[in-house]
């Protein structure tokens, strides 16, 4: 490098150049341009940082907002950590069809209405006057139908008729369930539907009206001979035996059930006597019943009988 | 702010401040014999600085801080020595007498014959004889190759020593 070197050149650069600045000066000034350009930096990182944990909070918020319209109604974990679900229904009957058209309520903070205080919702399309609600407390993962209410102009009582069982139907579709059913359905667990009514008011949900189809509720009856009664029901498929009863001192000796006929015939249990009765029910489009008692001194009542003669003619004997 | 943080920022403080100690006169110096104005010159180097103080923890890695800090006050000499220019140039394509800030000021007849030479042997020129760099470090500090930096120390030289000559003869 020494080609390079002249002095003459260097002084006069060198003169050129200047003195020395201040470096502590200069040095305070580059310490206070890294301080703002540093505040500069942990105030732009603050201000993103507040803005994410405000945008977060309000999303919670309004997360949380979602949630309390549809889910009033805690899912409980089994029933005995959990307060019983209350359902009100309101039934309306009819005279010859059981009609059940009513709205469901459902309290989901379960607090205790008196039972059995009448609900004053009124049934959308009901058209009997003889509403009447009923308040049942079930737990919560079988809800079950009320037992019968019965309307005043049914005269005769499905005694071991199972009651109509209603399950939560969806909220959109309404379900029928037919009397047929068996007695009992286990209702799904209860989910949470929406609601649309703030928590703090706990006004009751009202779903859409459960209507049940007109259903006959086949009636027992009874046939009645001297030597014991039976008691049937007329269904669609055919003749049921409801309860066959035998009068005092007789047994059944012979019993025959089918779909279209039941024969049961009775003997008296004493060997003197030779008292006999057969009733028969018999079902070919109409049900005609007969009895024919043999030994007896008079003729049993009935409803549509056709005996012969051998009653009073055994009467007479 | 916890002790192990404190210590490291004042450790980083005091590396930056001894090579502000050490360095910053030199750089102040060569780049004004650049830029021609000592006040550009010291912007720049406190810029770079700033700089290096912000980003310490990647440039205390590098094998040369210092040539580092020294080509980031480079370009930052050339990029305000480029916008004055453009400046200038919109003015006069306006029709305005320009005032030709960017022309360096005349200190005397030695600047206005550096402010002749183009800008690599001016810069060249003033790292070696006012900075005592190597050509080494000067064509790291301009990124070019040690044949250029001598090629424009050559011609920086020349130049000079011609003036210098023709000052002496009168």
């Amino acid at each position: 490098m020494d080609e390079f070197n002249d002095s003459d050149i260097s002084s006069l650069l060198n003169q050129l150049a200047g003195s020395s600045p201040d470096t502590m000066m200069a040095h305070k000034v580059v310490l206070g341009k890294v301080r703002r350009v540093r505040q500069r930096r942990v105030a732009t990182v603050s201000a993103a940082a507040f803005v994410m944990v405000v945008s977060g909070a309000v999303a919670m918020v309004q997360k949380s907002n979602g949630r309390d319209g549809s889910s009033n109604i805690a899912v409980p974990l089994s029933p005995n950590d959990s307060q019983p679900v209350k359902v009100a229904t309101t039934l309306g009957l009819s005279v010859t069809t059981t009609t059940i058209d009513g709205a469901i309520s459902i309290d989901p903070i379960a607090t205790d209405p008196p039972v059995g205080t009448p609900s004053t919702q009124p049934s959308s399309n009901s058209t009997s006057p003889s509403n009447t609600s009923v308040v049942i407390t079930t737990p919560p993962t079988n809800t079950q139908a009320p037992t019968n209410s019965q309307g005043p102009s049914i005269t005769t009582t499905p005694s071991n008729n199972p009651a109509p069982t209603t399950s939560r139907p969806p909220a959109s579709t309404p379900v029928t369930t037919p009397v047929t059913t068996p007695p009992v359905t286990k209702a799904p667990i209860v989910t949470s539907p929406p609601v649309t009514s703030p928590p703090s008011t706990q006004a009751p949900i009202t779903q859409p009206p459960l209507t049940l189809p007109p259903t006959t509720v086949p009636d027992v009856k009874t046939w009645t001979c001297g030597g014991g009664s039976v008691k049937y029901r007329v269904t669609s498929n055919g003749l049921v035996l409801v309860e066959t009863t035998s009068a005092p001192g007789f047994t059944i000796s012979e019993n025959k059930v089918r779909a279209d006929e039941i024969v049961m015939k009775f003997v008296s249990n004493s060997k003197n006597d030779e008292r006999k009765s057969a009733l028969k029910i018999k079902r070919s489009g109409l049900v005609s019943t007969s009895c024919d008692d043999e030994g007896f001194d008079r003729r049993s009542d009935s409803e549509d009988s056709e005996s012969n003669d051998n009653n009073e003619e055994s009467a007479d004997d | 702010m916890d002790d192990f943080t404190q210590h490291s920022l004042s450790a980083q403080a005091a590396d930056v401040t001894t090579l502000f100690n050490l360095h910053y006169a030199r750089l102040v110096r060569s780049l004004t014999v650049i830029c021609g104005n000592s006040e550009e010159a010291a912007d720049a180097v406190q810029e770079a600085f700033v700089k290096a103080h912000l980003k310490w923890g990647k440039i205390s890695t590098y094998d040369d801080p210092v040539g580092w800090i020294r080509r980031v006050a480079i370009n930052k000499v050339r990029d305000g020595h480029r916008s004055r220019v453009r400046r200038d140039r919109a003015v006069e394509r306006m029709g305005h007498q320009t005032a030709l800030t960017s022309e360096q000021p005349a200190i005397d007849e030695v600047a206005e014959l550096l402010a002749t030479l183009p800008k690599q042997q001016r810069a060249a020129a003033a790292m070696f004889y006012v900075e005592q760099l190597s050509v080494i470090e000067i064509a790291e500090a301009l990124e070019v190759s040690e044949g250029a930096v001598k090629f424009h120390l050559h011609q920086a030289r020349q130049k000079l020593r011609a003036h210098i000559e023709a000052r002496e003869e009168m």
